[in-house]
């Protein structure tokens, strides 16, 4: 009973050292996909962090045979719906000023691609779940069935989300670049 | 226009000349390799279907936006915070004032069930009700009016105060007046209780006392 524990926890040890290496390399990936979908870097990094925190939490209902991105991605998204819940009315109006203010930075990288600023500005407009679908699938090398894992939802309302959002954006964005571009609030 | 998947999602065989929304979604996101009998078809589509060619290009462009806007995200260093090592030790302080209430409840409920038992084990040493209530009520009113109501709990809980020690002093501060007024049969309660706290004593005492 007793022998046990001193090398249950050596291998305890590297077990968790493996984790957390493999959890690393999905850093970058995570902090994007927050990135876009909340829009700001700090908000994002929360998000990834509080994903990060939960993974290591609950590492042990990860199985080494799934994809870890896909779990960790799931893992986020419904973190991501959680706060937006939990703060539905305040969240409202922060998202308007985040948008705006994050509007700086991204707009900076994106000044050379124009029409990116329009797309990326036709996002913030669409329903979050349809922009969740956009960007998830646009950013990461997923298939549907993956996509739909991710975002709890079946293929056919992945399917439905990304084709209501992606003519939604496009109309968004032909409006845009017909208007002048400083109708960003309402 | 196009067939609007009428036939549901990705139902179609390639056998169908149907090209649905989801198939020129597909094709825009590269998702019908060439060779593919589909993409050839959709291809065939679009040169004789301008608008739905132009809608294949704005969702392309789309995507590019996208990933020209937070492409490079992966690129950016990851702030400290975020690194698992250190997330975990930051987790850990975390954790203890999680279960510092744990702790507390659990001291608090073992507290109340040593007080119980010792409360049944008093009366099943005595004559029932005549002993603990008229008593310490007694005792309680000489000192302190207000609990009175209380007081068979508060006996108890004084019955727990050595076991709780630290942590329980809310509630033994308020069984506290009951403790000095020892009498003969207070200091027994209050020994009494700790090492039988568990299940023996009561099934010894309990069927005879009540």
């Amino acid at each position: 009973m007793v022998r046990q524990p001193l090398q249950e926890t050596a291998i305890a040890i590297t077990a968790r050292k493996e984790f957390e290496d493999l959890l690393a390399e999905e850093i970058p990936h995570l902090r994007r996909y927050a990135r876009a979908l909340t829009g700001g870097v700090d908000t994002a990094d929360d998000l990834v962090q509080d994903c990060l925190e939960r993974a290591l939490r609950k590492r042990a209902l990860w199985r080494p045979g799934g994809r870890l991105r896909s779990w960790l991605f799931r893992m986020l998204y419904r973190l991501y719906l959680n706060r937006r819940k939990r703060a539905a009315v305040e969240q409202r109006t922060l998202e308007h000023e985040r948008g705006l203010l994050d509007a700086s930075p991204a707009t900076d990288r994106v000044a050379a691609h124009i029409e990116a600023a329009d797309v990326v500005q036709a996002l913030t407009q669409l329903p979050h779940e349809q922009r969740a679908a956009i960007v998830l699938i646009a950013l990461e090398d997923v298939n549907y069935r993956e996509a739909a894992w991710i975002l709890g939802v079946r293929v056919g309302t992945l399917r439905s989300r990304l084709s209501r959002g992606r003519e939604a954006l496009r109309r968004l964005s032909a409006d845009e670049t017909a208007a002048p571009p400083l109708r960003s609030v309402k | 226009m196009i067939g609007r998947g009428l036939d549901g999602p990705g139902s179609h065989d390639d056998g169908s000349d149907r090209i649905t929304h989801d198939d020129l979604m597909a094709y825009a996101e590269g998702r019908l390799p060439p060779g593919i009998v589909r993409r050839a078809r959709v291809e065939n589509w679009l040169r004789t279907h301008p608008a739905d060619a132009a809608r294949v290009r704005a969702y392309m462009h789309q995507d590019q936006c996208i990933r020209s806007a937070w492409g490079d995200v992966t690129n950016e260093t990851i702030p400290d915070r975020l690194l698992p090592d250190r997330i975990r030790q930051q987790r850990r302080p975390t954790a203890r004032p999680w279960l510092r209430p744990t702790a507390m409840v659990a001291a608090f409920a073992l507290a109340m069930v040593t007080g119980f038992i010792a409360g049944r084990a008093d009366l099943g040493g005595a004559t029932p009700q005549a002993d603990s209530d008229p008593r310490t009520s007694g005792e309680v009113a000489a000192q302190q009016q207000p609990i009175t109501p209380a007081h068979g709990d508060i006996a108890t809980g004084a019955g727990a105060a050595p076991l709780a020690d630290g942590v329980l002093h809310p509630t033994t501060g308020a069984a506290g007046p009951l403790i000095p007024t020892e009498s003969t049969h207070a200091p027994e309660l209050r020994i009494a209780p700790v090492p039988e706290m568990m299940p023996p004593p009561a099934p010894a005492t309990a069927p005879g006392g009540v």
